[in-house]
């Protein structure tokens, strides 16, 4: 179990920037899973204050975008509106998008293909090395002199990828045809059950990997009990207290639970929240079967047996 | 339990609203007035057909591409062997269908509870319609008595009549857009010997879903009673359910919440699964 205040996190320049001498994006980094597997994530608040630009891309992993303020544009006439949670699936085009002014929360993630995601610490150290051999410039490319003496031009974050991992990057085929914007404000409530004063609202279950979204709500007063799904879930708290003896969250603040913790808090103000279920993973033997938790080390993740059966019946 | 074998249901060509030219084999319909009321079946289109306008529903749809490609947008179509979700208060279309396709329809009440008005009740109140005004590409127009003439939307205008309301009350979009699925980019993720699953996505609050099951040939799957119901199609392959009856490609079942069944596979069989929205 993983805690992070995002009221006490300083901004710092985003990553992928720092690779292209960019600063129009700033960040701040909730919560990091950096292990090698396939289940690491990296799970940000992102601001930009005047505006980002990104050219049509895709990424080998997927994205979950919650928007806080202003409106984000992803291509040509498409925005996510103030408050949107959106599914941007590993291996599907989008942009270019032209960003700005805005907030949100950006969680990327392994996704169902198993590529994983490589830690930002990592990449920054491929880039630096290869700005020795060639340049990054604006727009996401990088470019060098290729063994036939003409430059070579390819997106950026793929040509790193490429240096860190010492092998192509094979993008995974896409599985929707474009990214999935949900709009939480149109959705209904439902109560969690036994649980008084606490309600969700189900956004979605994407991929084979089930990655779920959902919204909750939690009324002053009452105790909100998390976790214990068998699943690992990102929480992140858009407005609220909540207290703990472990920890005490207010706004803009999240917590990581493995597939069996589960943790429990009095709300102390009324919670809104986003919950992130992440991918499950099948077993190297290939059975669902209910995992015990622990280190992502040990490799691939079991499925939900209880997930499985409620999809399908 | 509920089945339908495909081969004992004639296409009928359904008075149309907006689909001149299409033939349905209607597999199961659920009970008017029930907010989880549905239409299942098959559509052919035997000649290409620039259908209806850009429009919306009050109720949710899956399309699912069996032959041919079926176009929602401009410019985006559902290619062979994919499905789209359609949800409900989402525009979309112009709509435009090619020659020779077939489309597998299910059209179902969507999570704002406003259930799904059966065809053979959207019928006879167009066909009351169609003596006050007339139909065409889509839209309704008559002349009101004070001498002006309206154009509405066609479905709109026959679900107005059905319902005695003065005006759809249209939900909101839940999504921006309908969500376009690609199946074979899915990898099958096994659940028991010979039994693998693709779960191609759950949508809103009451979690109507789709997904794919494959039973090799010689595996049984157990469906186990829960709180959903689901319509099972087999679009690949032969199975057996209980070990009595028998189902072929593009046969159907309908299971109920409380159904179990024995689900096994005479040949390596896919099966296209819909869970229903569950209002409990």
């Amino acid at each position: 179990m993983k805690f992070a205040d995002g009221r006490k996190l300083d901004w710092s320049a985003y990553t992928f920037q720092k690779m292209r001498a960019e600063n129009s994006v700033i960040q701040k980094t909730l919560l990091q899973l950096d292990e090698g597997g396939p289940g690491d994530f990296d799970f940000t608040i992102v601001r930009i204050d005047t505006e980002y630009y990104s050219p049509r891309h895709t990424h080998p992993w997927p994205q979950v975008r919650f928007v806080l303020e202003g409106v984000q544009n992803y291509a040509p006439e498409k925005d996510l509106p103030t408050g949107s949670v959106s599914y941007f699936p590993e291996g599907v085009y989008y942009g270019p998008q032209n960003v700005g002014p805005m907030t949100q929360v950006l969680l990327q993630f392994g996704g169902p293909c198993g590529l994983g995601y490589p830690s930002h610490a990592a990449l920054l150290k491929a880039s630096t090395e290869m700005s020795k051999l060639g340049k990054f410039i604006k727009g996401g490319a990088y470019e060098k002199i290729g063994a036939n003496g003409q430059v070579q031009r390819e997106d950026g974050y793929k040509a790193t990828w490429e240096y860190l991992k010492g092998e192509p990057l094979a993008y995974p085929q896409p599985q929707y045809a474009e990214p999935i914007v949900t709009l939480p404000e149109q959705f209904s409530w439902k109560q969690v059950p036994g649980q008084a004063g606490n309600y969700v609202k189900q956004l979605g279950s994407f991929s084979e990997g089930q990655v779920e979204l959902k919204m909750l709500k939690a009324e002053k007063g009452s105790r909100l009990v998390h976790g214990g799904e068998g699943r690992r879930q990102l929480l992140f708290t858009a407005n609220g207290v909540l207290e703990a003896a472990a920890a005490s969250l207010g706004p803009h603040s999240a917590m990581y639970t493995e597939e069996n913790e589960r943790m429990e808090f009095d709300v102390k103000d009324e919670l809104y929240g986003l919950v992130i279920t992440l991918p499950s993973f099948p077993t190297h033997q290939g059975q669902a079967a209910a995992h015990a938790g622990g280190s992502f080390k040990s490799g691939m993740q079991a499925s939900s047996a209880t997930a499985v059966a409620r999809s399908i019946g | 339990m509920r089945t339908a074998h495909h081969a004992e249901i004639a296409f009928q060509d359904w008075p149309g609203i907006r689909d001149e030219g299409a033939l349905h084999r209607t597999l199961f319909q659920g009970q008017s007035g029930r907010r989880d009321n549905f239409e299942f079946g098959i559509v052919e289109f035997e000649k290409e057909r620039n259908g209806s306008p850009r429009h919306r529903h009050v109720f949710d749809q899956f399309r699912y591409a069996l032959k041919g490609e079926i176009e929602y947008n401009p410019g985006e179509a559902i290619p062979e062997g994919c499905l789209a979700y359609f949800p409900e208060g989402t525009p979309y279309g112009p709509f435009r269908i090619h020659k020779d396709s077939t489309l597998l329809s299910l059209q179902l009440g969507g999570p704002s509870g406003q259930g799904f008005i059966h065809r053979q009740d959207l019928g006879k109140a167009q066909q009351a319609l169609a003596r006050e005004g007339a139909f065409d590409k889509g839209i309704y127009t008559w002349v009101d008595a004070e001498g002006r003439r309206h154009n509405e939307d066609a479905h709109k205008a026959v679900w107005r009549r059905v319902t005695g309301e003065v005006d759809v009350q249209m939900p909101a979009p839940r999504y921006d857009h309908p969500v376009l699925v690609y199946p074979d980019n899915y990898k099958w993720r096994p659940l028991a010997g010979g039994v693998s699953e693709k779960l191609l996505g759950v949508f809103n609050e009451r979690r109507t879903s789709a997904a794919m099951l494959r039973i090799e040939k010689g595996a049984s799957h157990k469906r186990v009673p829960g709180t959903q119901a689901h319509l099972h199609f087999v679009l690949e392959g032969a199975m057996a359910i209980d070990d009595e009856q028998i189902f072929q490609r593009h046969d159907a079942c309908h299971f109920e919440p409380a159904d179990g069944a024995k689900l096994t596979a005479l040949a390596d069989t896919t099966v296209l699964i819909y869970g229903l929205p569950d209002f409990s």
